[in-house]
């Protein structure tokens, strides 16, 4: 049986190389897609990647299990990083709509070693996305991947700063109902 | 219901993909922290920023990606330092970092600045060492370097073009709080530093407060 994320992690955290090698293998590949789709440079995309296992490696005392799985502390981190990568080098903005169009994909299925949410839960997720109207995709698309704040889409988009709240609001409530979680 | 409430569960879905900022932000966690239901809301929509983090799609990382990493995060083991007795090992434990540090140098750059790094962390009870970048908006303002040891410390370093208005610093927390540093003063190379009451792994941003009228500045800091 394979060894859990949290087991594998808290391996990954005391430096065991046997461990750490399994943890690498087993999240890498989402790691750097993810950072891929943000910053679109391989090179920046495998630095960002990188920081990011580094960062784990320090900070695995903080994971709280509580708060989220391993896979969605990992991604947060390297969204973030992502994010500020983008910034620092002053990267040229990518178009959300490429983004919708890579997150829709429903080709793009992990490796059989790798975590994830269950199967249909990405697919209805996917759907969703694909439902919402484009400018409530493209706002969560810039809030979500691009770290940008409402203000930011509302100068970006020139659309009042309401209007991009309630999208942004719109879009996640529809996402939360169709993931039937109970209000 | 309490207007807190209110204003906090509208502000909910833009808390849970992490786009509030500064005081807004602040004030937010102030409240999530006492408030159990909005607490549990903003959660719940955070579990859906995180499933949309998901969707990204897989691709295969770069050949030696794997052993880069380790190489990068695991470095070799090196000796324990004994201060008490350090006369009488001085000279092997000289030799032996110094094989470390040839050996080091010829393998990685990398590991041997990692050795480094952790060798000084040792000297002062730390554990950590970061940078952080200051905005103004999305320029860049400075830079903020966290320590995180015992004491845990930060230093502040404002790019010449944001320093004049400076006149305050605050830290927001992950529980919420708002922590006012009260040796907070630039001097005139733009720099300010000093010890913190919180470790830095709970710090969400640190925020410069301007004269009225003037720019803030934030660093993000991821977690």
């Amino acid at each position: 049986m394979d060894p859990s994320d949290e087991a594998l992690l808290a391996g990954f955290a005391t430096g065991d190389p046997g461990t750490a090698a399994a943890f690498v293998r087993r999240f890498q590949g989402r790691v750097y897609g993810l950072a891929l789709t943000i910053v679109r440079q391989p090179a920046i995309a495998e630095e960002v990647a990188q920081e990011t296992f580094a960062r784990v490696y320090r900070h695995a005392g903080n994971y709280d299990a509580r708060k989220g799985r391993v896979s969605t502390w990992l991604l947060s981190i390297a969204r973030n990083l992502a994010i500020d990568f983008t910034r620092m080098r002053r990267l040229d903005p990518v178009d959300p709509d490429v983004i919708s169009a890579e997150i829709s994909l429903t080709s793009q299925e992990p490796a059989a070693d790798e975590m994830a949410v269950q199967p249909d839960e990405r697919d209805q997720l996917r759907a969703a996305i694909g439902e919402l109207p484009e400018s409530q995709r493209r706002a969560l698309v810039l809030a979500a991947y691009m770290g940008r704040t409402a203000r930011e889409i509302s100068d970006l988009d020139d659309v009042p700063l309401g209007t991009v709240k309630t999208r942004i609001r719109t879009a996640m409530l529809k996402l939360r109902d169709e993931l039937e979680v109970e209000d | 219901m309490d207007p807190r409430c209110e204003e906090v569960r509208a502000l909910a879905p833009e808390l849970a993909l992490g786009i509030v900022e500064g005081e807004e932000r602040g004030r937010a966690l102030e409240h999530l922290a006492d408030c159990p239901e909005c607490r549990r809301r903003v959660q719940e929509l955070a579990g859906v920023a995180d499933q949309l983090l998901l969707l990204a799609p897989h691709r295969e990382a770069p050949a030696g990606f794997e052993s880069r990493v380790l190489g990068r995060v695991l470095p070799s083991p090196r000796p324990r330092r004994r201060r008490r007795r350090l006369a009488l090992v001085l000279a092997p434990v000289a030799a032996a970092l110094a094989a470390v540090a040839i050996t080091l140098a010829i393998v990685s750059d990398d590991l041997r600045l990692a050795d480094q790094y952790r060798g000084t962390l040792d000297e002062a009870n730390g554990r950590d060492f970061e940078a952080h970048h200051l905005y103004a908006k999305e320029t860049p303002a400075g830079t903020v370097f966290t320590y995180q040891g015992d004491p845990s410390w930060l230093l502040i370093n404002v790019d010449q073009a944001h320093r004049a208005d400076m006149r305050a610093a605050e830290l927001v927390t992950d529980d919420g709080r708002l922590l006012h540093l009260s040796w907070f003063h630039l001097d005139p190379l733009g720099s300010s530093g000093g010890s913190i009451p919180v470790d830095p792994h709970h710090i969400t941003a640190l925020r410069l407060r301007p004269t009225p009228g003037g720019e803030p500045l934030v660093a993000r800091f991821s977690s």
